[in-house]
Formats: C-alpha cells, structure tokens, sequence
C-alpha cells in the first residue's frame, strides 16, 4: 500500500505528551508552483487558473493547508483530514479499531460523498452496488491522465465458486477517491477500506488484489464496457 | 453529593463486571505450525499458518454465526481476521511493547437479496443449524488459519509518514523484532457481519444481534463481539526460508 513519494505534498503532524504522532495536521504544499499544484489536483481550464489565481492573491506559499484552500480542494482535503487523524487516535490506543462513521461507513459511501457533496450516502442507504447506479446516472468514464480531485477509482473482481468457475462478472468491491498525482505521476488516493475499516491513503494501484488473508478487491475496473475503471463529473 | 458518588462507583463495578464476565464465555486461542520467510526484491513476506479454537470457557453454550457468505466463496465458512500485532520486550525495555501492528481490508456493504435472505433465516425462534454453530461449554471449535506480514526492505519516498502505509515495519524487524524476547502474535476476528445490521450515523449497537440474543438465550450465549486471540508465542527461528533471506 506504500505509495510513491511526492515532492510537493507533504503531510504534517501535530504531536501529543508522549511525542507520538498524534493527528494528521495539515497537508501542505512544499515545493509546488499555483500551477503544477493545479496540474497534479487535475484541475484544467477555467478551473486550475481561477486555482492559482486565488492561491497567488491570498499571498499563499510553502506550507499552505490543502483543507483551507476552499472550493472542492479544501472539502476533500479537509475531510480526509479529519478521517486520518481519526484513524491515527485509534492506531495510537492499539485495539485495533477503526474510527466510527456512519456516513463515511465504508468506501462505496466514502467515494461517493467525497465526489458530490449532496450524494446523500451514508451507511443507511448505500452499498458498492448502489455506487456503480450512482457512476452510471452520475459520472463519466475517463482517463488515468485526467483523474481530478474527487474522481472516483473503482475496484472489480469475477467472482468464482470452490470449482474456480466465475459465478459472477466484474463484481463491484471497492471504491477510491482520487486526492492528487504524485510527482512521478502515480495517482494516489483516499479510502475508507471497507465497512468499519480503516481511513487511509495510498496508490490507487495499491488497493488493488488481495495480501495475505485479506479480501481481495480486484483490480482497477471500469463497469461494462468503460475502460479505465476511473470516473470523474460529467 | 456522596450517594452519587457511591452510586457511580456500583455502576462502574457492575459495569466491569458484566464486561469481564461476557469476557469468560468464550476465548481465542491459537498456535503456529508453520511460519515461512519468502525474500521478494523490495520486502520480505513473513507468512504464518495457525491452528486456532474457540473455547466455550463458561457455563452456557456459545453460539457463533456460520460465516455464510452469500457472494463469495472464498470467505465462507472463514472467520474474517480483523487486525494483528506483534508484542515483544526490547533488550533496553523492562516492558513489553507492540513492534508490529496490521489492519485487514474488509468487506465493503453490499446490501444485497442474499443478505436479506440471510437475515430472514436468522430471524426466527428456533435457532437455525445452517446459520448458527453451537460450541457447548467446555467444547472447542477449530479452525485453520494465516496471517501474512509484509516489511519493505528500504525506505521509500516520504517514509518518515506513518500514515503512507507500512513503511516503519522494515526498521521494525531489523531493528526490534530480530532482538526482541517473548514474541507473542494477537489476532483480531469478526464473527458477527456488518451486513446483518443496519450501518446507522449512531454507534453500531448491533440491534439485530442483540434482538437474537435476547431470544436464542436459552439455547447460549449468541456472540457478536470482535474477539482478540490470547497471546500466541512466536518463534521466527523456527521460520522456513524460501528463497535465501536474512532476518
């Protein structure tokens, strides 16, 4: 799950008594320009220059907090924020529990929230198999080069029997969110991994497959006949 | 101001008590038959296979869902190992600490007819043999199963982040694990699904296993906790190599 590294984001920590990390403080922008941080958000257009004109008037620089840049950048990166250190405040108890959430409940919910802030999902009313009606109805399929902030990664498997026959297709059985294109141009993504699981960032390539006595979540599939397995906003 | 105060004191006892004694009703216990190294490029892959039991220690029967996957094959009839850790005492440590810990992927909601079906099963006076096994008091239920861990052998890009994967675990076994003493293994199970419960925006207080609970009692104890393995004593000595590697 390690993803690879980037240059221009850096996540900071702020530290409790016992010098343990204690919550994801911030992430910030090290070495970006407004508009390579633009490129590596997948903002194009109208989007990325009204990115870096804002970022460049507020008079922001190195160390910038992502969750307080406003707009769909400061959303995300706010949320995932949040979750992260959740997750670290009970990696730090060492019970190995997972923060509760009932909207962010598991990663069909979680990738769908993150992508449409009125996608009204929480653990009530969704379900992988709902996140694959909610792509059709609401997204397109797109390219890796074109993933943008939000965009959803989604994660299939042919499901078999003990005979090794597929007894189903192209099974949804996770979902990604897209949080930025790390410097050597590895999308990395946000994801709640599974139901009552854990927060946490990585690769997109990385959730993929199976270790060890995990569950296996497949590979990066789009459903029927999209390619690529990554949808963005129509 | 005092009552309170005593009044206070008898609830945390009793509520101790009622958490130690649902505590008693059933353990994990578990040990190692084989553990093997394979050397990959860029990590080392500790794959350890286990026999495990769940023992009815008290004096009602224990009852356990089937693990009845409605989808997948390949996770029926297995219970879902949750989390794992490594504890060990350091040479400059007078206690022992975790040098190891490791989250499992889980199931994401799938809500479909299966389930339903499933829970309508389940939801009936008469305890139902193709969804329920029962382990009478003083029995044991076996299982097999494995846990595999991974350690990166270099540090990556940005590794100094705990929170971008598992990077510290190559530190870790070099540095803590190969010198530790007493290393014991602890692994998490879920043994009631998510998936027969409605996920609210409220704490999960499992409403549905509860209400069996309450109905199956004088058939046992039905169980819905996550449970936590006794500690497993962990021997790396005794791994086998597959392909040349140095720990």
């Amino acid at each position: 799950m390690r993803p690879s590294g980037s240059d221009t984001f850096r996540q900071d920590y702020a530290y409790d008594k016992l010098n343990r990390i204690s919550t994801v403080n911030e992430y910030q922008v090290t070495n970006g320009t407004p508009a390579e941080l633009a490129r590596q958000l997948g903002l194009k257009g109208n989007e990325a220059e009204k990115f870096a004109k804002n970022f460049t008037e507020k008079g922001l620089s190195d160390g910038v907090e992502l969750a307080k840049l406003g707009g769909d950048t400061g959303r995300i990166y706010g949320i995932v924020q949040d979750k992260l250190s959740d997750q670290r405040k009970e990696d730090i108890k060492g019970k190995g529990d997972n923060p509760y959430d009932g909207i962010l409940a598991d990663c069909s919910s979680t990738s769908a929230n993150l992508n449409l802030p009125i996608a009204g999902a929480n653990g009530k009313n969704w379900s992988v198999l709902v996140m694959d009606v909610f792509i059709e109805n609401n997204l397109t399929s797109k390219s890796e080069g074109d993933l943008r902030i939000g965009d959803v990664v989604r994660y299939g498997l042919d499901e078999t029997n003990s005979k090794g026959e597929i007894t189903s297709r192209n099974v949804p059985k996770h979902f990604t969110t897209f949080i930025f294109m790390s410097d050597d141009n590895v999308p990395q993504v946000f994801s709640r991994s599974g139901v009552g699981g854990r927060f946490e960032t990585g690769s997109a390539s990385g959730f993929a497959g199976k270790f060890g006595n995990d569950v296996d979540y497949g590979n990066i599939r789009g459903i029927g006949r999209d390619s690529t397995g990554y949808y963005g906003r129509r | 101001m005092k009552k309170i105060y005593m009044i206070l004191a008898v609830c945390i006892i009793l509520l101790g008590f009622q958490v130690s004694k649902a505590d008693e009703r059933l353990k994990l216990l578990g040990k190692i038959t084989s553990i093997q190294l394979e050397n990959k490029e860029d990590s080392l892959l500790v794959s350890i296979r286990l026999k495990m039991s769940f023992q009815a220690t008290g004096n009602v029967p224990v009852l356990l869902w089937k693990q009845t996957y409605p989808h997948d094959e390949n996770l029926r009839g297995r219970f879902l190992g949750t989390f794992s850790k490594i504890f060990g005492m350091l040479p400059t440590e007078k206690e022992e600490k975790i040098l190891y810990y490791h989250s499992s992927r889980l199931p994401s909601i799938q809500r479909t007819q299966g389930w339903q079906d499933i829970k309508k099963e389940l939801d009936s006076e008469i305890l139902q043999s193709t969804q329920i096994q029962s382990i009478k008091s003083g029995e044991t239920l076996d299982f097999d199963a494995e846990w595999s861990f991974i350690f990166l052998k270099k540090k990556a890009n940005g590794s100094n982040d705990p929170l971008w994967g598992y990077s510290s675990h190559f530190d870790v076994l070099s540095n803590e694990i190969k010198t530790a003493k007493n290393l014991s293994l602890q692994v998490t199970y879920r043994v009631w699904s998510s998936e027969l419960e409605l996920h609210s925006d409220r704490k999960d207080k499992k409403p549905f296993g509860k209400k069996l609970q309450k109905r199956w009692k004088k058939y046992g104890y039905l169980w819905l906790d996550d449970i936590v393995s006794e500690p497993i004593p962990l021997d790396l000595s005794s791994a086998v190599v597959k392909t040349e590697s140095k720990l």
